[in-house]
């Protein structure tokens, strides 16, 4: 009975926030699904007031990120280069832009990005948000090769988007902040926090002795000493966010963040990605150089070279590395592999739309 | 305000203790942090750049140094205390984290001593109970007895094959397997002060004192690998007595 009256009352509070919205339409809040182990242990996730999350306006941004509408030639979506089966990175070591012209460094990854606190976005740190690093690629001529007004009058001249940004949006015209503003919120929403590992987190009893191991070899200052940047179970992110040099190279042909920055302190430093869905990101680092989990696990153990800004935390640079047992590898990375999580890159609302 | 968190859930206690005819006023209290190297400033421009002798003799160079200190603490010349709970994480890269203000709910009168916990003790050294502390990942490992790290100064010292890193991190010590330490330091500072109005305090950290005082710190020993070496983290508390300093009280 009580049930029935809480249905009742549910239908008439519809009912009156129907009819006091007539005079003015919103689109409808639709505020992101925080996990619980990112509830718990972490920062709220960053999303500008100007640019909240709607229904409206993520399922714009869903439809704008996989549509080849904004390329110059109409042949290229940012889906191309950012693959969902990739965990929306780029199996390719470079992408190759429109004009058949390759990039210089790996794509992303694209998860978790309201967890970015720090604001920086793309390997060297050169999008201060991420309404800011949709403008980029879009007008790259070894990207997608547009110009704003040319992507603006296509989307303008559709069928179908005056109407979807005007549901968005409430009624503001097309135009390229916008474009931003829905694959950003679109982008926002690509949470993954469902792998093997994070059940394991919850109490599901699930890890194998070997990935059990693998997290000791992690955590262990004296073994892998992984989760100085690479985060820690009460850090789910799986990274720090920040930029490091990780000792790849004597001298630098990318200076990264430094090349942002000008700060030759800054120079060969790359952020720390997330370790998570490694399983479907490869190959790896910023310029996609290791094309397997081993030649990483390789370099950190073995590989390492000096050069003036390697992160100290690089500390066995002197033996070439930490110099795991052969052992110790292999759980890792089998530790490595428990943190992707299948269910991110098969969820149905982040496929392509059209 | 800056990050001066509460400590959410596992407080109540505090304040409660002014008498009837003294004045508590709600002042708002600035702390700054500043750094030298003995007599030389030291600041996040020095990283990297600047080189720095030890006490053992060492040339030492900077690159990260970021630690914690929680509920400070002021002491009237009376004996009644007033503790300020919550914490602050500082990061010598990040200007802004370098001062916070904290509004305060403290007794007028004159003051003569100012304490804070370097690091958390104990009771507040919860895994995972802060979450602006672990999107930083500044986690101490469970298998060390768990927390936050203190401290994180990582540099390089030169040696005769050149440039050798040091992770000189602090948290809490490990005895032995699952036999843990609080290694967390009370710094007392004293000083003769009146707190009736909004006030600057400055805290100051010779870096140079980690290296110094007692042990003479030989990074050629002790360089890297620190955290689950129990004699090196009670070294460092020992040698944390002598780092702090009270510089400025003003008002701003």
């Amino acid at each position: 009975m009580r049930f029935k009256l809480v249905i009742l009352a549910g239908i008439l509070i519809i009912i009156v926030s129907c009819q006091t919205n007539d005079d003015k339409y919103v689109a409808n809040p639709q505020p992101l699904e925080i996990l619980q182990l990112f509830l718990q242990y972490l920062s709220d996730p960053v999303i500008p007031a100007s640019n909240p999350q709607t229904k409206e306006g993520v399922a714009l941004g869903r439809k704008l990120f996989f549509d080849p509408i904004l390329s110059g030639n109409g042949t290229q979506a940012c889906a191309d280069c950012h693959r969902p089966q990739n965990a929306f990175s780029d199996p390719r070591q470079f992408s190759v832009g429109v004009e058949g012209i390759a990039g210089l460094r790996n794509s992303m990854p694209l998860q978790n990005l309201a967890w970015n606190f720090n604001q920086k976005f793309n390997w060297d740190g050169s999008a201060p948000t991420l309404e800011d690093q949709i403008f980029e690629p879009v007008t790259n001529p070894i990207e997608m090769n547009n110009t704003w007004p040319q992507a603006e009058a296509s989307l303008i001249n559709h069928d179908d988007y005056p109407q979807l940004f005007k549901e968005a949006f409430e009624g503001a015209t097309i135009d390229s902040v916008l474009v931003t503003k829905a694959i950003a919120q679109f982008l926002r929403t690509l949470i993954s926090g469902n792998s093997r590992f994070d059940r394991h987190l919850l109490g599901e009893n699930i890890l194998t002795p070997q990935e059990l191991n693998g997290i000791n070899v992690f955590m262990s200052e004296e073994l892998g000493d992984c989760f100085h940047c690479h985060g820690n179970p009460f850090n789910p992110l799986w990274t720090d966010n920040t930029f490091h040099n990780n000792g790849l190279d004597e001298s630098f042909t990318d200076l990264g963040l430094g090349n942002v920055t000008g700060d030759p302190r800054d120079n060969g430093k790359f952020k720390a990605p997330s370790l998570r869905n490694l399983a479907f990101t490869a190959p790896y680092m910023h310029d996609g150089r290791f094309e397997t989990l081993e030649e990483v696990i390789n370099h950190y153990s073995e590989g390492l070279v000096f050069s003036e800004t390697i992160d100290p935390l690089m500390k066995a640079v002197a033996q070439g590395g930490v110099q795991l047992s052969e052992e110790d590898k292999a759980d890792l990375k089998a530790f490595l592999l428990s943190l992707s999580d299948p269910g991110f890159i098969n969820n149905p609302d982040f496929q392509n739309p059209n | 305000m800056k990050k001066v968190l509460m400590l959410l859930g596992i407080i109540s206690l505090l304040s409660a203790c002014s008498s009837d005819d003294e004045k508590s006023n709600n002042l708002d209290l600035t702390f700054k942090l500043s750094h030298n190297w003995d007599d030389q400033n030291l600041t996040f421009e020095d990283f990297g750049t600047t080189s720095f002798t030890n006490a053992n003799g060492d040339q030492v160079s900077l690159d990260r140094l970021r630690y914690i200190i929680s509920n400070i603490t002021f002491y009237k010349e009376d004996g009644e205390t007033t503790q300020l709970l919550g914490y602050q994480l500082f990061d010598l890269s990040d200007e802004e984290s370098l001062s916070f203000t904290y509004n305060a709910n403290i007794p007028e009168g004159n003051y003569t001593v100012i304490s804070f916990t370097f690091g958390l003790d104990e009771q507040f050294n919860v895994s995972g109970a802060y979450a602006d502390l672990n999107s930083v990942s500044w986690n101490w490992p469970e298998n060390l007895g768990g927390g936050y790290h203190f401290l994180q100064m990582d540099g390089t010292y030169e040696t005769p094959e050149g440039a050798q890193p040091f992770n000189y991190h602090m948290g809490t010590a490990r005895v032995s397997q699952n036999m843990f330490e609080a290694n967390y330091r009370t710094v007392f500072l004293s000083s003769n002060f009146t707190l009736n109005q909004n006030k600057s305090i400055e805290f100051k950290m010779n870096v140079a004192e980690w290296f110094k005082n007692p042990h003479t710190w030989d990074l050629n020993e002790l360089n890297t690998e620190l955290m689950m070496n129990y004699t090196a983290q009670k070294m460092m508390y020992d040698n944390s007595g002598t780092v702090f300093s009270l510089g400025e009280i003003t008002t701003p």
